[in-house]
């Protein structure tokens, strides 16, 4: 790639009558990241990643792909990409290794290359012994490594992967943020739809955020939560909380809002400094001890709030109004 | 060419048992056939050639109209689409399948004429041309029928039926054509069934209606035109 990116969207547009679901989106996604793409529902990831994928024919504008237009040139751009949606698409009466075969094929793969793929691909991913098994008795994960398997069979360049671990137990979460890991080690550029923020943040070197098909922001993870290092906050665990004791929290000076995440409470603050010797104080005068305290800074989550200004953690008790 | 058999290959391992291909490509010709021959004191001759007309269109369009909408339910469809495979190799792939059931399905009353009633084919050179033309032109036809984008195999059936059975009706498969009344031919001219239905008299009985010339260039140019417009509804359906 001449200018080093792997994908290149220029004023990308989508009309559906009077609606813009994507409204003249430019980004570039560098050759060998990891990119997530995040945004509420509806706000035009699907309808940007489709038109990238070249499912859809954009209304203005273009993108390339690994150089090749999506328009002009999309058979040399197909060539390039591999691709995992989040709802399984295998043909279920058939088995991993004929699915596998069978996409081979259709990528032009020459025989012996995809018979050598599909093995090593089979075997990496853990199906190996499950190959002649319809694909219809798999378990979820088992389609989601399926799926992935059939993306990679022709070794594509760029990897679109959408909520590539939604709905899967931990065990194979983990197995797909690795194979993710190493596919992008080998050099593969990943494009990556989720609403999971953890995952975006622990994978992404870079995240954009799309809003109202539009591009809100586009950064690494770490420059996105310093861009709104105003919201920190301070995490408490107690060894016995009690409702006044939650209540008293809420009262403490410089806390905006009080969050309970599981057994321990969120502490919203400018100042994080000045919260944490008041917690303390407040834990003595229960006469109860501190199971952790914990200074944190903005999340991914965070910034996903104040760039969409959406807070999808209004009517929880101590709920806070969008930050944006 | 190459990819449109990859795909015709992998439908004919999918598609041919699913229960729509099996009720409207299979049962649906035999029971016609029944609803025709039942009470009817025809030789095999005159018998066969309708048979053989409403089995070819029936299975060859079948196949090919519920295999997309099937693949959209399923999402492969998208698959395809995304693959380095032109939208034309794709629906050929899918007409492919559609043929090759169509023809091996309207062999069976072909071999029943055949081997018990000892119908004689007159000309087997063009019974194959027949075969394989009416095969490719109701192909098509499913191609453009599964234009229409749902993916409920079920409104394309309706569909496709809504549409198949008048065309049966008009095609001179029950009245012969030369036994219609003026007004009634042109209508009949209307439907693809026709044309098949006269190119297969021609090779089995030796006699039909229209020369076999006009029958096999209608069929062809009906092939074109189904697939042409049907690649352009599809592609319509991908920029909306």
């Amino acid at each position: 790639m001449e200018n080093g990116f792997a994908i290149e969207a220029v004023n990308l547009t989508k009309y559906y009558g009077q609606v813009h679901a994507v409204d003249h989106v430019s980004f570039g996604v560098k050759k060998g990241e990891i990119f997530g793409f995040l945004g509420p529902n509806g706000a035009g990831k699907t309808t940007t990643v489709s038109m990238l994928i070249t499912l859809l024919t954009p209304s203005e504008g273009t993108a390339l792909v690994n150089g090749h237009d999506i328009i002009k040139d999309a058979y040399r751009a197909r060539q390039d990409i591999g691709v995992v949606p989040e709802m399984s698409n295998v043909y279920v009466e058939l088995s991993a290794w004929a699915n596998l075969i069978f996409t081979g094929e259709l990528q032009g793969v020459p025989r012996r290359r995809r018979e050598a793929r599909a093995r090593e691909l089979l075997e990496e991913l853990g199906l190996w012994e499950k190959r002649d098994t319809r694909a219809s008795e798999f378990s979820m994960g088992m389609r989601k490594r399926l799926l992935i398997a059939m993306a990679l069979v022709h070794d594509p360049a760029v990897i679109f992967l959408d909520e590539p671990t939604s709905g899967l137990d931990v065990q194979s979460g983990i197995l797909v943020r690795a194979i993710i890991r190493r596919l992008n080690r080998d050099g593969a550029t990943v494009f990556l739809t989720t609403h999971q923020m953890e995952e975006a943040n622990q994978m992404c070197d870079r995240v954009a955020i799309i809003n109202h098909g539009r591009i809100a922001c586009v950064d690494a993870p770490e420059n996105l939560r310093q861009a709104i290092e105003s919201v920190q906050s301070v995490l408490v665990s107690f060894a016995g909380a009690s409702d006044e004791l939650e209540r008293e929290l809420a009262g403490l000076q410089g806390v905006l809002e009080v969050r309970k995440d599981g057994d321990k409470f969120r502490l919203f603050t400018d100042s994080p400094g000045a919260v944490v010797p008041q917690v303390v104080d407040l834990a003595r005068a229960h006469n109860t001890g501190l199971v952790s305290l914990n200074t944190v800074g903005p999340s991914l989550e965070d910034v996903f709030i104040k760039v969409t200004g959406i807070d999808v953690r209004v009517g929880e008790k101590g709920g806070r109004n969008a930050v944006a | 060419m190459a990819r449109a058999w990859v795909i015709a290959r992998k439908d004919m391992r999918i598609y041919y048992l699913k229960p729509p291909v099996l009720i409207f490509g299979v049962l649906m010709p035999v029971f016609l056939f029944l609803a025709f021959m039942i009470r009817r004191n025809l030789d095999a001759s005159a018998l066969i050639p309708g048979v053989m007309a409403m089995t070819i269109f029936f299975s060859s369009s079948t196949v090919t109209s519920a295999a997309i909408p099937w693949e959209r339910a399923q999402r492969t469809y998208d698959r395809l689409l995304t693959a380095p495979v032109s939208l034309v190799a794709v629906l050929w792939g899918k007409a492919l399948a559609g043929i090759l059931f169509g023809v091996v399905v309207s062999i069976v009353p072909l071999l029943v004429g055949v081997l018990a009633f000892g119908m004689p084919v007159s000309q087997a050179w063009l019974l194959v041309i027949a075969l394989v033309v009416s095969a490719c032109a109701f192909a098509s036809l499913g191609v453009l029928l599964a234009s229409v984008s749902t993916p409920s195999v079920g409104n394309i059936m309706m569909l496709g039926n809504m549409i198949r059975l008048p065309l049966i009706f008009v095609s001179g498969i029950f009245i012969p054509l030369a036994e219609l009344p003026s007004w009634g031919r042109p209508i009949a001219f209307i439907s693809p069934l026709t044309y098949c239905n006269d190119l297969l008299n021609h090779s089995i009985a030796g006699t039909a209606y229209l020369p076999p010339a006009v029958d096999v260039v209608v069929l062809i140019a009906l092939w074109a035109a189904f697939l042409l417009v049907g690649t352009r509804v599809h592609a319509l359906s991908k920029k909306r």
